[in-house]
This record gives C-alpha cells, sequence and structure tokens, in this order.
C-alpha cells in the first residue's frame, strides 16, 4: 500500500517564501500514488484565500494554486479558518479539530513541516 | 540481509543548525551499514558545495539536489562533481516510497 504524506505548514506566508515552497513541494508530490494530505496552521490557510493577498511569491503561487484547485488536493485546516481566512470554496478544504489535526500528523507515514 | 535505506530532506540554508545535524545524521548511518539518501531543495541547496556533504557523497551518500531551488536561488550548478545528482520532485516522491525511515529538515 502507498504510504500516506502529510505536508504540514505553519510558516506564514505574508513573511516568508517558505509557504508558497511547501505547496509546490506538496503539488509535486501529489503526483505520485500517495495519498496526500496538504495541513494549513497558523496563518497558512490565507495560502487559500478567494481574494489576492499580498503574499511572498504571490507570482509563484498564482502557478500552483488553479492546479491544487483543479487537482482536488486535500487541504485540513482548523476549525474555524475557512471563515476567518475567507477561504476559496472552490478548493477541497475541510475544517478539523486539533486533536483529530493531531491525529492526521501523527498517523501519516510521512510528514513534511514548514 | 537487505541493507535499510534512510532518506533525508534538508531545506534550510548554511547558517542554520540543522546542517551539521543532518551531516552528522548521515555520517552515523553510513557508519551503519544504511544506504543513505539525501535531497537538499529551497534553501538547502546552497549546501550542494558543503564540504561535508560532498565527503559524505563520495563515502556512499546518493546525494540529490532540486535543480528548481538552484535557479531560484542562483547556486551556481556547473561544475558540480559527478556524485551530486540535480534533479525534480519526482527523486524527492521516489525516496518517500523507496527508503524504511523518512526525516525532513525544514
Amino acid at each position: 500500500m502507498s504510504l500516506s504524506i502529510a505536508v504540514v505548514v505553519r510558516e506564514n506566508p505574508f513573511k516568508t517564501h517558505r509557504a508558497a515552497e511547501a505547496l509546490r513541494i506538496a503539488l509535486g508530490l501529489s503526483t505520485g500514488d500517495n495519498p496526500l494530505t496538504v495541513i494549513l496552521l497558523n496563518e497558512a490557510p490565507v495560502l487559500l484565500a478567494e481574494e489576492p493577498q499580498d503574499l511572498v511569491d504571490a507570482d509563484i503561487l498564482s502557478k500552483h494554486l488553479p492546479v491544487l484547485k483543479e487537482l482536488k488536493i486535500p487541504f485540513v485546516v482548523p476549525s474555524g479558518a475557512k471563515a476567518a481566512f475567507a477561504v476559496d470554496p472552490e478548493f477541497a478544504v475541510r475544517e478539523a479539530s486539533r486533536e483529530e489535526i493531531a491525529a492526521l500528523i501523527k498517523n501519516a507515514d510521512r510528514v513534511l513541516a514548514f | 540481509m537487505k541493507k535499510k535505506k534512510l532518506g533525508l530532506l534538508l531545506s534550510t540554508a548554511p547558517s542554520h543548525p540543522n546542517v551539521g545535524t543532518v551531516a552528522r545524521l548521515c555520517g552515523s548511518a553510513l557508519a551503519a551499514d544504511v544506504d543513505v539518501y539525501l535531497y537538499l531543495i529551497d534553501e538547502g541547496v546552497a549546501n550542494v558545495r558543503d564540504e561535508r556533504f560532498l565527503r559524505l557523497s563520495a563515502r556512499g551518500v546518493k546525494f540529490f539536489v532540486c535543480a528548481y531551488g538552484c535557479q531560484q536561488h542562483h547556486v551556481e550548478t556547473s561544475n558540480l562533481g559527478p556524485t551530486v545528482t540535480l534533479c525534480g520532485l519526482v527523486v524527492l516522491s521516489n525516496m518517500i516510497n523507496g527508503c524504511d525511515r523518512f526525516l525532513a529538515f525544514n
């Protein structure tokens, strides 16, 4: 069975390019057979905001986000984050409690945390 | 007996303490007769000429570097030694799948 992968993004997309880079890596890994989940914590759900934001590496994000949307890559955000960050409903995003997010990370075969 | 495989991802700049940790892990794993696969990505690509990693690759560490990361971070890729492989995320995906243990230092 394919190993499951969790990409966890904790970095602030307003302050560092690393959040955008994490999404690029997640997109690259999503092309394999591995079930992949992207978990966005702290300010990171703003990556999926409906309205354009002044994010670091916004030009790079603008190339990858439509593909992540089209491929329905599963994102998980903390409860309440969809409304708080005005997440675009066309992304495959679900909210989860802190406990569930902790379990997702614990149970993943491979974890890449940024 | 089949050798164990360890995959390591490093995405931090040369100034970060992760670099020394990863170098020591590589060395310890090699000494324990483990196959080691090291992938530099993002700011980690700036470690491509780190003497520790070059020595480790000469001793058998499989040394991969993200080509896109080199381009983004203006890391010169000409004259890299034969033990360094420029590659893309497919290789990282294969590492994740093929290694018994995988650790990411971000």
